[in-house]
């Protein structure tokens, strides 16, 4: 992947993720326009810069959020290790599989969130519950699930900038990745 | 970099995350907020005011316009009235305050006097109840100042940098703030005045999504006091605001209704009278007067008294509307 190619989506997600937040807001459900592009650096890219560049949109997003600094990060890392766990298993370019793979990160970034929510005011010995409506958490999954698809196509037309190596390429794929597991 | 190595560089970084998110406050880890802010905003700002011109002309706003305006039974016409009467009742509570206080020890007054309006960059990125505003520690503004915009308040500065700053709304969760219920009340002579509903102190907490609760009232104090949907509630917080804000409408009420686990507690959902997320331009009181921009004009010696006239304060970031010609 091209590292150059991945900050330029970055920023542009970050952007359009600061102009539009608020005016997408659906009753209590808000897209985050951030994780289908983490989705597609981790379902696209070799193991190493996909968990990288989920990570660093995670941590490129915490700058502009109330939530603790690392809990997108942690997140999404969670996310890409899901993610590339899943290359091998799924239909890169079809809209069902950034659906459903996009609704999965979804709910798993949810429930860290919802995790973080309950446990932080208990660890920090807070009385002010910082509870936010967990079904406005999940209605926001499913609405960024749902526009996953049309933000992922509109990044996979633009895969040959990132320059991600075929997975069945000499060099690319899990032949070169494959762990040295003893 | 081997699998193996790579698991010992990502598996450090992820802990770390871990331990950043769960186990050290918010307040140690939100230096690094404000820092980059300004990078986004060359193309965050342009699309931000492209969505809302777009919004306002589709009228997906309308509700918000209606809410306005059901807010006193007024007019179109009449916001400025309704700004008045957030004046009005922000003065109310200050008098009662002020008496209190030595003079000169905390502001007082009309609050555009002590504050500076900054730009709307953004709100939260992950459906959170802040924004990020256009303003640096350059400006003046620092962690704990009071937040506000003509419909009342909005927040507290919640971090600061050197290219941008974060404004955490009355609506976010956790957010917890003591009020005062009032109304106005109209005079046989026509005036209006805002009259303090007595009840205990209500505490606002933000419930998210723009919305926020009180859960600390009982059923008969609201059937005694007669409180209803579209009474407003404003700040009444004296030892964590200013006395400058208290007084600020934070919204109003728009629903009553009896607590679920506690059947003889209300629960009273209110919500401020614009949507937080969606606003353009705030007004950060940093407590001093702003100053007029220098105005460099190339005059005669003899003209420039009269050319540099002193500007109405604009929004960081915007030009001012009219340029000051030299005289003839």
């Amino acid at each position: 992947m091209r590292w150059i190619s991945y900050f330029i989506l970055a920023y542009l997600i970050i952007a359009v993720q600061m102009a539009l937040a608020g005016y997408l807001r659906w009753g209590q459900a808000s897209p985050n326009l951030v994780l289908p592009a983490a989705v597609f650096i981790a379902i696209n890219a070799r193991r190493e810069k996909a968990l990288l560049g989920a990570f660093g949109l995670g941590l490129l997003q915490d700058l502009f959020t109330q939530h603790p600094l690392g809990l997108y990060a942690f997140s999404y890392g969670m996310v890409g290790l899901f993610v590339v766990g899943t290359q091998p298993a799924v239909y890169r370019d079809h809209p069902l599989t950034h659906f459903f793979i996009t609704l999965f990160a979804s709910v798993l970034v949810a429930l860290v969130v919802c995790f973080n929510n309950w446990a932080y005011p208990i660890l920090h010995s807070s009385n002010v519950q910082s509870h936010q409506p967990i079904l406005g958490i999940f209605a926001s999954a499913l609405y960024t699930a749902a526009l996953a698809p049309l933000l992922m196509g509109l990044f996979g037309r633009m895969k040959t900038l990132f320059g991600f190596r075929n997975r069945h390429s000499p060099m690319g794929g899990r032949q070169s990745i494959s762990p040295t597991r003893d | 970099m081997s699998y193996r190595s790579f698991n010992h560089l990502f598996l450090p970084l992820m802990v770390l995350s871990a331990i950043s998110a769960f186990f050290i406050p918010v307040e140690y880890t939100s230096f690094c907020r404000g820092r980059v802010d300004g990078i986004f905003s060359p193309i965050a700002s342009p699309l931000r005011r492209l969505v809302e011109m777009t919004s306002t002309r589709l009228g997906f706003n309308k509700q918000d316009s209606e809410l306005l305006r059901d807010s006193g039974n007024l007019t179109d016409a009449n916001r400025e009235i309704d700004h008045l009467r957030v004046t009005v009742a922000s003065l109310t509570v200050q008098i009662e305050e002020l008496r209190r206080l030595n003079a000169g020890r905390d502001l007082g007054g009309e609050l555009r006097n002590f504050s500076r309006p900054f730009k709307v960059l953004s709100s939260d990125l992950a459906g959170r109840d802040s924004l990020n505003i256009h303003a640096t520690s350059g400006d003046g503004v620092a962690v704990g100042m009071p937040v506000v915009c003509q419909q009342g308040l909005v927040g507290k500065i919640s971090a600061v940098g050197n290219l941008g700053a974060q404004v955490r709304l009355i609506t976010d969760v956790g957010s917890r703030i003591s009020g005062q219920f009032g109304k106005f009340i109209l005079q046989p002579d026509g005036s209006a005045v805002f009259a303090p509903i007595a009840t205990s102190e209500p505490l606002v907490e933000g419930r998210g999504h723009g919305l926020m609760v009180i859960t600390n009232i009982t059923m008969k104090e609201v059937d005694d006091s007669k409180l209803a949907a579209g009474d407003w509630i404003v700040l009444n917080d004296r030892d964590m605001w200013p006395a400058t804000v208290n007084g600020q409408r934070l919204g109003q009420i728009v629903n009553i209704q009896k607590l679920a686990k506690s059947p003889l507690h209300s629960e009273i959902l209110l919500k401020p009278l614009v949507n937080l997320d969606t606003l353009r331009e705030v007004m950060v009181v940093t407590g001093q007067q702003p100053t007029a921009p220098a105005v460099a004009v190339k005059a005669p010696v003899d003209q420039r008294k009269t050319a540099a006239k002193p500007q109405a304060p604009t929004a960081k970031g915007e030009r001012p509307r009219q340029a000051v010609k030299p005289a003839g």
